[in-house]
């Protein structure tokens, strides 16, 4: 008996990264506006993109997010760039106020992808023009830090001006907020842990046993859905805004 | 006596259970087709928003590569059969057509140096490179509420009504072959 609760206690602990990746979309990190899987961003960078977006955030919904990734996969970056922002849903739930930067290493490709509360503000050309301003010189000679940041800046000097926000006014900087470093947060198995692991997996079997895993079925369910909106450990989340695929695509 | 009053009794009880899935279909089917009519006006907007941006766009080629004339007489029957087109298959059509020929418009882009580097140019490329993706955007949410549309309307007991109660088969906005493809100009080199 024993020996199947350890078993059984293993399946879950091997099938648990597949239940909270459902979805084709990485899960936000709890900086939520600053995502380098990638990583080609500098501390200072990340903390400064931080300390613009989160105040940001706090007075007017709109929500500047950076996200660097490896590769696609084989998807667009038009597409993976929507997607995303709908899984994570960039912006407040009413102004639609989100942006994206996302930049995939493999492919050689960056794009802007706009809320449709912005559109105004940052119509598809001018974020194309951005790029060119800002990154495609740095990316080219391999500055991705640089890029990254200066398009960063200019597109949040232009979401101060749409809400009338002087971005000396805005800009608490880093001192504001200082990201931890990655890898840093994943503490150690508790004696705790391993006995709730044990409670959780009896409770698991006995509802195979007598309820045909209904419960188990749910709970697995609810948890892939409440994963979308909020992302937990007391860091930042989407506020559920939209985007209509506005925006521009460069490449390197 | 009894017996005929327990049948009726039995009677009334499905015509009531009928009449109710029927009434609670018959408001999903309203929702879903507020929400197709919803996409349907998306994709129109955004389909004009192109047919705005078009004129600009010719003239600002033209200023560079006068001598392309196929391209600018494809683009101009395109855009005038997209302008006419009424029902959902004229639209996806129309759309199909006007996509690919602005694509090449694009592409002449690199035979062009000084084209290519315009400002102006480069910007209204952008606005319709934008503006594809979000025709593309839109066609997919389009056809998702469609199906969804057609799933209920197919199904019994609907199947039987949808029409009495005006409602067409939702069309789905399909793309031509290779119609797919946002236009692409690589500024970076």
């Amino acid at each position: 008996m024993k020996h199947k609760i350890g078993l059984l206690l293993a399946i879950l602990l091997v099938l648990s990264p597949f239940v909270s990746h459902a979805d084709t979309f990485p899960k936000a990190t709890s900086n939520f506006y600053v995502n380098d899987f990638a990583d080609i961003l500098s501390q200072e960078t990340e903390a400064e993109i931080m300390g613009i977006s989160v105040p940001l955030a706090e007075k007017t919904g709109a929500q500047i997010v950076v996200v660097t990734l490896e590769s696609l996969d084989g998807e667009t970056i038009e597409s993976y760039a929507r997607g995303l922002f709908l899984d994570w849903g960039i912006g407040d739930s009413e102004k639609h106020n989100g942006l994206l930067l996302l930049v995939t290493m493999e492919e050689r490709q960056a794009r802007i992808e706009v809320g449709y509360g912005l559109e105004g503000a940052l119509p598809d050309g001018k974020t194309g023009r951005i790029q060119d301003d800002y990154l495609i010189e740095h990316f080219q000679a391999s500055r991705y830090n640089d890029g990254i940041m200066g398009t960063y800046l200019a597109l949040s000097e232009a979401v101060y001006d749409e809400y009338g926000l002087n971005s000396e006014d805005i800009q608490v900087k880093s001192n504001f907020y200082s990201p931890a470093a990655t890898g840093s947060d994943e503490e150690g198995i508790t004696f705790f842990d391993i006995i709730l692991g044990i409670i959780v997996a009896i409770l698991v079997l006995l509802d195979i046993i007598f309820n045909r895993g209904r419960l188990t079925m749910m709970v697995v369910h609810m948890a892939g859905r409440s994963g979308k909106g909020s992302s937990g450990g007391g860091g930042f989340g989407g506020g559920g805004g939209r985007s209509g695929g506005g925006g521009s695509t460069r490449g390197w | 006596m009894k017996k005929g009053l327990i049948a009726l009794l039995i009677v009334v009880v499905i015509v009531v259970a009928f009449a109710g899935t029927l009434i609670s279909k018959y408001n999903t089917l309203v929702q879903l087709n507020e929400n197709v009519s919803m996409q349907m006006s998306e994709i129109d907007n955004q389909l004009q928003r192109r047919n705005d941006l078009i004129p600009n766009l010719v003239e600002t080629v033209k200023g560079f590569a006068s001598q392309e004339r196929e391209i600018f007489e494809n683009i101009a029957n395109a855009r005038a059969a997209m302008m006419s087109a009424g029902t959902v298959a004229e639209k996806s059509e129309a759309n199909g057509e006007l996509s690919g020929a602005l694509s090449r418009l694009l592409a002449i882009s690199e035979s062009y140096p000084d084209l290519k580097s315009n400002e102006n140019f480069i910007q209204l490329a952008d606005e319709l490179a934008g503006t594809e993706n979000r025709i593309a955007f839109a066609r997919q949410d389009y056809n998702t509420v469609a199906r969804e549309f057609n799933g209920v309307a197919k199904q019994f007991p609907m199947n039987l009504f949808a029409g009495m109660f005006g409602f067409d088969t939702a069309e789905y906005f399909e793309a031509a072959e290779g119609a797919d493809a946002v236009p692409e100009v690589d500024f970076g080199n």
